[in-house]
C-alpha cells in the first residue's frame, strides 16, 4: 500500500506542471457537463420519448455515460499515450531506471495512475449525472436513482479500457505522433474494417461485435428508449453485446493490452 | 569494498559485439575511468551495469550484493549516462525533486547542490530553456543528490566549451575529496589522466589493459640528455648498466633508463667521468602514447 502512494507521488510531481495533462483534464471536467447540456437543444419527437428524458433518472447515467464515452476515447486515451511516451522522448524512462526505480514500479506508477485518473474521471461521471438527475426529475424515487447505478462500475472500466489501448501503443512506439495516430486509427477505423470485413465474414455478424474496443464502447452505449428497444426487438440484427458481453470483452483485452505494454517495459533495452 | 564486479559480460548487437567477455573490478575510493574511442562500448558497459541494456552474457554485482541486483543497489548511487535527461518542462528544482523521490532521499539541500554546481541563479529557469553546459552541470548536480557514495559519469564533459570542461573537472575532483567512488568513461587521455587513479583502456569492446594510472604512466622514462660533446657522451652512456637504450637526436641523446632509474643517475655518471651536461630533462612516457600504441596494436 505504501508503494502504491510512493509511486502515485513519483507521478504527481511529473505532471502537476505538465501542461497538455492540465489541458486535457481541465477539458475533460468543462466539456462533459457543457456537451450533455447542449444535447438540451435537440428537438426530439414526442414519440422517441422526449429529449427531457434523457435528463432524468434513471436515463441519465446512460446519457451521461454514452456522452463520457465519447470524450474519454479522446481525452483518456490521450492521456494514457503522453504519460509514457513523454518518458521516452524525454529519456526520463532511462534516467527513472538510472536513479533507481525498478521497471516493474515504473510500469505500476504508470497503472496506479491510470487507475486514478479513470477513478477520478468516474467520480465527477457520478457527481454530474447526480446533478443533472436532480434538476431535471420531477418526483425523484431512491429507486429510480439508482436503477442504472452499474453503469458506475462500467464507465470506470470504460476508461481504464481506452486507456489500456493507450498505454500498450505508447510503449510499443515510444513516439507520441506514431502512437497517437494509431490509437484514434484504431479505434475509428482499423477495428471496425477487421470486425466487419474480416470477422464478420469469417465467423458471422454477431461475432464481429466481439472488438475489445467496440465492447468498451458498448459499455456504455447510446440509450435507446424502451419504446424503441421494444421495436427492434425479435428482429436478428444485434448492435450492441449484451452488458455481460461487453464487460468479458473488454476486460479480457484490457488485462492483455495491459500485460504487453508491462512485458515489453520489461524486457526490452532502454 | 569492491563497489563493482564486472564478470565475462558480453552485449551483440547484430554481428557487432559491443561488448565482449569484459572483465572490471572497481574498489571503494578509486577514481576508475574507462577510457576507449567512440564506439568501443563504454556506454553499453555503463547502460548495462545501470539496468537499461541486457547482456547476452556474463554478470555484475554491486556493493558485494549488499543491495541486491538492481533497484536497490542503483539508489545507491548517482549516474550521469550520455545525455542529460530530465523533464523539459519543470525547473531545476522540480527535476531535482523527481530524483530525490526516486532516491527516497529526505531533507536534500537542493540549494546546495545548485550552488556546487554553479546554477543556483537559474533554479527557476525551466530546463528547456537551458544551454547545453547547463544541463549537463544539472546532471553532475542530480547525480548528488541523496548523497551517494557512488557517482558514475560518462563523457561528463561532452560538449562543453573549455571553461565548463574545466568547471566540471573541478567539480568531479571536488567530489572525489569526499572519498566517494567514482567510475567515469572518456574517450580523452587528458581528462583521465588527470581525473583518475585507476584506468582501464577498451577498445571494440575488449579490454586491453587496466590498471593504476600512474603505473601505467611510469613504465618507460625517457631521458633527454645534452653535452658540448655527444660522442664522449654517448661513449660514457653506452657503458652503464641502468640503460636500455641510447638514441643520438641532432643535438641531444634520447636515453631510455631501466625501472627504478631516473635522470639522477645518469647526471651522477655524467659528474663521475667530468662530463658537464648542458640539458638534462626526464620525461616519462605519457599515457596518449602508451594509448595509441595499444590500440594501433590490437
Amino acid at each position: 500500500m505504501t508503494n502504491i502512494f510512493y509511486l502515485l507521488k513519483l507521478e504527481w510531481l511529473k505532471v502537476k506542471s505538465y501542461m497538455p495533462f492540465l489541458v486535457l483534464s481541465g477539458m475533460y471536467l468543462v466539456l462533459l457537463p457543457l456537451f450533455m447540456s447542449m444535447g438540451k437543444s435537440f428537438n426530439l419527437p414526442k414519440e422517441l420519448g422526449g429529449i427531457d428524458a434523457y435528463y432524468m433518472f434513471p436515463t441519465i447515467w446512460q446519457s451521461l455515460a454514452y456522452v463520457g464515452n465519447w470524450l474519454s476515447y479522446f481525452i483518456m486515451g490521450f492521456i494514457a499515450v503522453l504519460t509514457v511516451t513523454n518518458e521516452f522522448s524525454n529519456r526520463t524512462l532511462r534516467q527513472n531506471i538510472i536513479s533507481g526505480v525498478s521497471r516493474s514500479d515504473f510500469y505500476l506508477s504508470k497503472l496506479y495512475f491510470l487507475m486514478a485518473v479513470a477513478f477520478v474521471g468516474t467520480f465527477y461521471y457520478a457527481l454530474v449525472a447526480m446533478l443533472f438527475g436532480f434538476f431535471n426529475t420531477e418526483t425523484i424515487y431512491a429507486s429510480k436513482m439508482t436503477e442504472n447505478i452499474d453503469y458506475i462500475p462500467r464507465y470506470f472500466l470504460m476508461c481504464l479500457s481506452f486507456m489500456s489501448l493507450g498505454l500498450m501503443l505508447g510503449v510499443l512506439f515510444r513516439r507520441t505522433g506514431i502512437a497517437l495516430f494509431l490509437y484514434f486509427a484504431y479505434i475509428m477505423f482499423i477495428e471496425r474494417i477487421i470486425r466487419f470485413l474480416i470477422i464478420g465474414k469469417l465467423f458471422g455478424s454477431t461475432a464481429a461485435l466481439f472488438g475489445p474496443m467496440s465492447a468498451t464502447n458498448d459499455l456504455t452505449p447510446f440509450p435507446i428508449p424502451k419504446m424503441i428497444k421494444g421495436m427492434t426487438e425479435g428482429s436478428e440484427m444485434r448492435i450492441f453485446l449484451t452488458p455481460t458481453e461487453s464487460i468479458l470483452t473488454a476486460s479480457i483485452s484490457m488485462v492483455l493490452f495491459f500485460y504487453v505494454a508491462y512485458f515489453l517495459l520489461k524486457t526490452r533495452d532502454l | 569494498m569492491k563497489i563493482l564486479e564486472i564478470n565475462n559480460l558480453t552485449k551483440r548487437y547484430g554481428r557487432i559485439t559491443a561488448v565482449n567477455n569484459l572483465n572490471l573490478e572497481v574498489e571503494q575510493g578509486q577514481i576508475y575511468g574507462i577510457l576507449g574511442p567512440n564506439g568501443s562500448g563504454k556506454t553499453t558497459t555503463l547502460g548495462i551495469v545501470l539496468g537499461i541494456i541486457f547482456p547476452d552474457n556474463g554478470t555484475f554485482r554491486w556493493f558485494e550484493g549488499q543491495y541486491g541486483t538492481g533497484a536497490g543497489a542503483l539508489r545507491q548511487i548517482g549516474a550521469l549516462l550520455e545525455t542529460p535527461n530530465f523533464y523539459p518542462y519543470m525547473n531545476a528544482i522540480q527535476n531535482l525533486e523527481v530524483v530525490a523521490h526516486i532516491k527516497r532521499a529526505s531533507n536534500v539541500d537542493f540549494d546546495a547542490i545548485l550552488k556546487l554546481v554553479n546554477l543556483a541563479h537559474r533554479k527557476d529557469a525551466l530546463f528547456k530553456t537551458y544551454s547545453l553546459g547547463m544541463k549537463q552541470r544539472l546532471a553532475i548536480g542530480a547525480t548528488m543528490v541523496g548523497d551517494p557514495s557512488v557517482l558514475i559519469f560518462d563523457e561528463p564533459t561532452n560538449g562543453l566549451d573549455p571553461t565548463g570542461i574545466a568547471e566540471v573537472r573541478a567539480t568531479i575532483l571536488k567530489i572525489a575529496e569526499q572519498g566517494k567512488t567514482i567510475f567515469m568513461a572518456s574517450h580523452m587521455l587528458d581528462e583521465v589522466e588527470k581525473v583518475c587513479s585507476h584506468v582501464a583502456i577498451i577498445k571494440n569492446g575488449v579490454l586491453l589493459t587496466s590498471g593504476e594510472v600512474g603505473s601505467l604512466l611510469n613504465k618507460e622514462v625517457t631521458i633527454e640528455v645534452g653535452a658540448q660533446n655527444l660522442d664522449i657522451l654517448r661513449g660514457v652512456l653506452s657503458e652503464a648498466s641502468f640503460l636500455k637504450d641510447i638514441v643520438l637526436k641532432p643535438n641531444i641523446l634520447i636515453a631510455h633508463v631501466k625501472e627504478g632509474f631516473s635522470s639522477y643517475d645518469v647526471n651522477q655518471l655524467a659528474i663521475e667521468k667530468g662530463i658537464v651536461l648542458t640539458h638534462l630533462n626526464e620525461r616519462k612516457q605519457r599515457l596518449e602514447e602508451e594509448f595509441l600504441q595499444i590500440t594501433s596494436k590490437n
